[in-house]
């Protein structure tokens, strides 16, 4: 078959400089015509790939690109994360076993999996942050089953205990699921910048609405944006 | 990156002149010269599937000890950079190999220090092969220095004319130069050549640099000549016809540049559009 | 038309462009005729010539012809062909290792006529170099003409240089070997067969034109025990002979060139010289082949001071033919001083052991040939062969093996570039492929430029800087004057590593502060040979690529082994 040049050295994911001189030293079983078209037989030529190791490249290019995906939005996350409210618990162990239960965008067959994940994180180290504030995730990117990362933000009735490293007590989950590892690390990044900020501790002191929560969230996002634009 | 044209430096007041044209060129379309001294009266160019010598004569080695310093002194005259090939590689003892990873070259029209051949004679068949194998063009300078203030492109209608057209449309948009297009017109209309610019997607580029189109409908092609402004670099393709087929039918480069003495830029068969 | 125009790329033909070494053949075939008819007319017009000239090579004024033939023979090369002078082997080599085997059409002539002119005329020297360039260059030219790539040319030239060395001996195999051997310098499976079939369709115009003749007379011989041990005393012989004519061939080369005249009014003087060591010693004349078919057939009566001289005659002969600017190559003349050298041992060990029946001198003559040819070109398969086959005698194959290997072997510890190589190896002109320096003078740095760097100004703040640093891939950062966009420097994250983490100097810090200047750049048009030595003197992993003053990219030694490796298998692989 006949393809130009550009487009035949693109579907190598090689320079078309080098392409043209392989061609031209006849290191490739490829003939060139006027105009720089090149023609050449299809089996030949992934023959030929394989044999030179020219074709691994080019699958992994793509893989990182799959990798790369869009950055995810906090608020989106928490929108289909949902919001709970009045969890009980006297320890991390039964708030977690609780604020599990009530998810309700997971089907039940998952949830013990999940909180055996989210304990097995918390045996570790303590994922309460500081500030009255616990992210718990699990520690490996959260099932397959997940299509988008989703965080549940929960309320819970009283302050408990939570092992947090200023060793305050613990008055809100962040519960953080993410299908792939990069969009886990942003997230949490994005969701450690706003807690940075005293305001908004107080703010989430005061239990909002869901709506509120959210305006809050995206007004936040927004300034953000702008500010990173220079 | 920048482009660069490759200048062989002659040290003779002939020599001066083509100089000071490559200078000129350079200038106008910000391209970097690269000039070699000969040492030896031949060298090799390696192009992709052929290789030319080029036979200098002895002129070209006319006191080698001060070609740098006069080289030199013109160039800084017009504050630019002077910069030096010296060939790493020989084929024999006294045929050195000069790379061809140049944009442009610059050539007298004939290789010869005479002057009376230099003139409006014919093309040398030295340059002749230079044209035939270069994959970039050749600038075919005037007898003596000659600003140029205009771009005339001849087009025919054929593939070379066309990569010729982009050359000049590259060229006038670099040097913001105004452009002229010149057509004969033989036995199709104006229409037909206007429909080869719009298949190739070239009329965009057309409005935008065009002064204007000359057809010409009439009269012989060498008397029509007269109207191209005498300060226009003139940009053409040439064919690469064998000799013989040159001898029986004549060819439009060797009536152009027997006929006009601007400086002429030729894209070679070979001549192939960088990106 | 359209026919004509298929044929002539018939590479283009789906059924050739995957696989074309039926083609290859084919055309291989082609050329190796045409250029045996070369060799073979060569051949013919200088036995004409020698028999014109040897009735009256014995009158005194007979020392113009040699002068006039250098003289004519430069005219023809200098002002009329305009093309160098010498044998042209090292130049066919060059042309394979640089640029794919391309060589000019009028090499496949010029030398023909020029070392006709000097060896018809009595000029010391042999027409195997000249018809290998011609043959090589038919080859070259004709698969142009077919528009063939690069590898294909390269197995066609060798082809024409196979079809030429095998139609002037008669002999196919020494044909393909040397051509190997010498010409490609590596073995490659595809290669073969169309150098085979080229080396026999040469051969077989010769035989056709000339009639099956082997240029030596065939004899039989009785070889013992201790003639197969005098090899190994004569390989010392023929390795100072060896090395003594490579010193000669070059001192003169170099000592014409300092005399000041036109190159041929210099080979004139070369062709006097040479004239009037012909006048006393004519076995320096000419190719030579008449004295060696003598010696073999111990036919050559001399003593052994005649034959010290004689030695010394045709060494010199041959310096002051080529080295002043005659055409024409060394084979001949190696096998009549091999054959000299051949008939100086075994005089001399008949003086030493007068007790010890030696076979006789014709079987050292032919041992000696063979040692020479494998010295000076350091060429083993070579002198074997051709010897074997330009005499016939398959018997004497266990001595040839023997002094071949153990010359080359010690030549090559003395020299160690052969004569055709010397040349290209001391200006680094030679690469095989799939060597480092073959790899690397391939790759250009254009091709493993990285341009994905971020640039920065040189007065940007700390702060904005940190953002950029998130925002990318790369360790390294340009920095460029903001007023030209001149490259000043790079900044390494490495080097800044103690100071990011610290904001609270984030607003006092200027880029210009933290930059490495005066670092090593790389030129775009830099020898990636040259980059990777810096890059190793100064312990660098990368370097900017600046031309003019303005940063264009960054090459790092990781870019450059991915680029190496991929250049390395294309290179090794057969496709």
């Amino acid at each position: 078959m006949d393809l130009s040049l550009d487009k035949f050295a693109k579907r190598l994911t090689l320079p078309p400089d080098l392409v043209l001189r392989w061609i031209r030293e006849g290191k490739m079983p490829v003939y060139i015509k006027k105009g720089n078209i090149c023609r050449f037989n299809k089996t030949v030529i992934t023959k030929w790939a394989k044999q030179h190791n020219m074709l691994n490249s080019r699958e992994k290019t793509n893989n990182i690109k799959d990798n790369q995906t869009e950055p995810q939005s906090l608020t989106t996350a928490m929108k289909t994360g949902n919001v709970l409210y009045n969890i009980t618990g006297n320890n991390a162990e039964t708030v977690l076993k609780e604020a599990v239960d009530k998810i309700t965008t997971m089907p039940a067959s998952l949830k013990p999996e999940l909180y055996e994940k989210l304990m097995e994180r918390e045996y570790i180290a303590s994922t309460g942050v500081g500030k009255g504030v616990a992210i718990p995730h699990p520690r490996s990117p959260m099932l397959k089953t997940l299509k988008a990362p989703l965080i549940t933000t929960c309320f819970l009735g009283k302050p408990i205990e939570f092992n947090a490293v200023d060793d305050k007590y613990v008055f809100i989950l962040f519960i953080l699921l993410s299908p792939t590892l990069p969009i886990h690390l942003q997230l949490l990044s994005e969701l450690s910048f706003r807690l940075r900020d005293n305001n908004f501790i107080t703010f989430l002191k005061s239990t909002p609405q869901p709506e509120k929560l959210f305006t809050e969230l995206a007004e936040a996002e927004a300034k953000q944006d702008a500010a990173n634009i220079f | 990156m920048r482009s660069k044209l490759l200048h062989i430096f002659r040290n003779t007041p002939l020599g001066r002149e083509t100089l000071f044209q490559s200078i000129y060129f350079c200038k106008q379309l910000n391209i970097l010269p690269v000039v070699y001294i000969p040492r030896f009266t031949k060298f090799l160019m390696y192009f992709e599937n052929d290789v030319v010598q080029i036979d200098l004569d002895d002129s070209y080695l006319t006191s080698a000890d001060t070609a740098i310093d006069r080289i030199t002194a013109m160039m800084e005259q017009e504050e630019i950079q002077p910069s030096f090939i010296e060939p790493q590689n020989f084929t024999a003892s006294t045929l050195p190999d000069l790379p061809t990873d140049f944009d442009f070259m610059c050539c007298p029209r004939s290789m010869s220090d005479l002057s009376s051949k230099i003139g409006l004679g014919h093309i040398g068949t030295k340059v002749r092969w230079i044209i035939k194998y270069a994959h970039f063009p050749i600038l075919l300078t005037s007898p003596v220095f000659k600003k140029w203030k205009s771009i005339t492109v001849f087009f025919g209608g054929s593939a070379n004319a066309l990569k010729a057209l982009r050359l000049g449309f590259r060229l006038s948009k670099i040097s913001k130069m105004p452009l002229d297009i010149f057509t004969q017109l033989e036995e199709n209309s104006p229409e037909v050549y206007k429909q080869i610019i719009k298949d190739e997607d070239l009329e965009d580029s057309l409005n935008q640099n065009i002064r204007k189109w000359h057809f010409f409908e009439s009269g012989k092609f060498e008397n029509n000549l007269y109207h191209v402004p005498h300060d226009a670099l003139v940009v053409l393709g040439a064919y690469g016809y064998g000799l013989i087929k040159e001898m029986l039918f004549g060819s439009k480069m060797e009536k152009i540049q027997a006929t006009i003495s601007n400086n002429l830029l030729i894209a070679g068969p070979k001549y192939f559009v960088s990106k | 038309m359209k026919i004509l125009s298929s044929l002539q790329t018939p590479t283009k033909l789906n059924f050739f462009h995957s696989d074309d070494r039926m083609l290859l053949i084919f055309i291989g075939s082609i050329i190796g005729a045409c250029s045996g008819t070369a060799a073979a007319a060569l051949n013919h017009f200088l036995h004409i010539a020698f028999t014109f000239f040897y009735p009256i090579r014995h009158h005194w004024w007979a020392f113009i012809f040699p002068a006039s033939g250098a003289f004519l023979s430069a005219l023809f090369l200098g002002k009329i062909v305009k093309d160098g002078a010498g044998h042209g082997v090292p130049e066919v080599i060059y042309s394979v290792s640089r640029h794919g085997g391309l060589l000019r059409f009028r090499s496949s002539f010029s030398r023909l006529v020029s070392s006709f002119l000097t060896i018809g005329s009595g000029g010391s020297a042999g027409p195997e170099a000249p018809v290998v360039m011609s043959g090589a260059a038919i080859g070259s030219n004709i698969a142009n003409f077919f528009s063939m790539n690069d590898r294909q040319r390269i197995t066609l030239l060798a082809c024409g240089s196979a079809g030429a060395i095998s139609a002037i001996f008669n002999a196919p195999i020494a044909g393909m070997v040397f051509t190997i051997e010498v010409i490609l310098g590596g073995w490659r499976s595809a290669n073969i067969a169309p150098i085979a079939i080229a080396a026999v369709a040469g051969t077989e115009i010769s035989r056709f034109l000339q009639g099956d003749q082997i240029a030596f007379p065939h004899q039989l011989f009785d070889i013992r025990f201790p003639d197969i041990m005098a090899c190994i005393g004569l390989s010392i012989f023929t390795v100072v002979a060896s090395v003594l004519f490579t010193k000669f061939l070059r001192t003169t080369g170099s000592l014409s060139k300092k005399i000041k005249t036109p190159l041929m009014v210099r080979a004139a003087i070369g062709g006097c010289a040479v004239g009037i060591i012909g006048y006393f010693f004519p076995v320096a004349l000419g190719e030579g082949y008449h004295s060696v078919r003598e010696m073999i057939t111990s036919t050559f009566t001399c003593g052994l001071p005649i034959l010290l001289l004689g030695l010394m005659a045709k060494m010199f002969a041959t310096s002051l033919t080529l080295g002043f600017g005659g055409s024409g190559g060394i084979f001949a003349p190696c096998l009549v001083i091999g054959s000299l050298t051949g008939l100086i041992f075994y005089k001399t060990i008949s003086v030493l052991f007068p007790s010890v029946i030696w076979v006789n001198e014709g079987y050292f003559a032919l041992i000696g040939m063979a040692g020479l040819i494998s010295g000076v070109m350091q060429a083993p398969l070579t002198g074997i062969f051709l010897i074997v086959e330009i005499t016939g005698g398959y018997e004497v194959i266990l001595p040839l093996i023997l002094i071949s290997t153990i010359s080359s072997t010690l030549c090559n510890y003395i020299e160690p570039a052969s004569f055709y190589l010397k040349d290209l190896k001391e200006k680094n002109l030679l690469l095989h492929p799939g060597t480092d320096a073959g790899i690397l003078s391939v790759l250009t740095v254009h091709e493993v430029i990285e341009k994905d760097c971020t640039t920065v100004k040189q007065n940007m703040l700390l702060r904005d800087f940190i953002k950029i640093i998130s925002k990318s891939r790369r360790n390294y950062f340009p920095v460029e004057n903001e007023k030209n966009g001149k490259f000043t420097g790079i900044i390494h994250l490495d080097d800044i590593r103690s100071f990011i983490f610290n904001p609270s100097i984030y607003n006092v810090v200027v880029l210009e502060q933290i930059t490495t200047t005066g670092i090593k750049t790389a030129d775009p048009d830099d020898n990636l040979l040259d980059i990777l030595k810096t890059m190793d003197k100064d312990g660098l992993f990368s370097m900017p690529v600046v031309t003019n003053g303005i940063f264009i990219g960054m090459v790092s030694k990781a870019t450059i082994l991915d680029q190496y490796r991929k250049e390395l298998m294309v290179q090794t692989t057969e496709i």
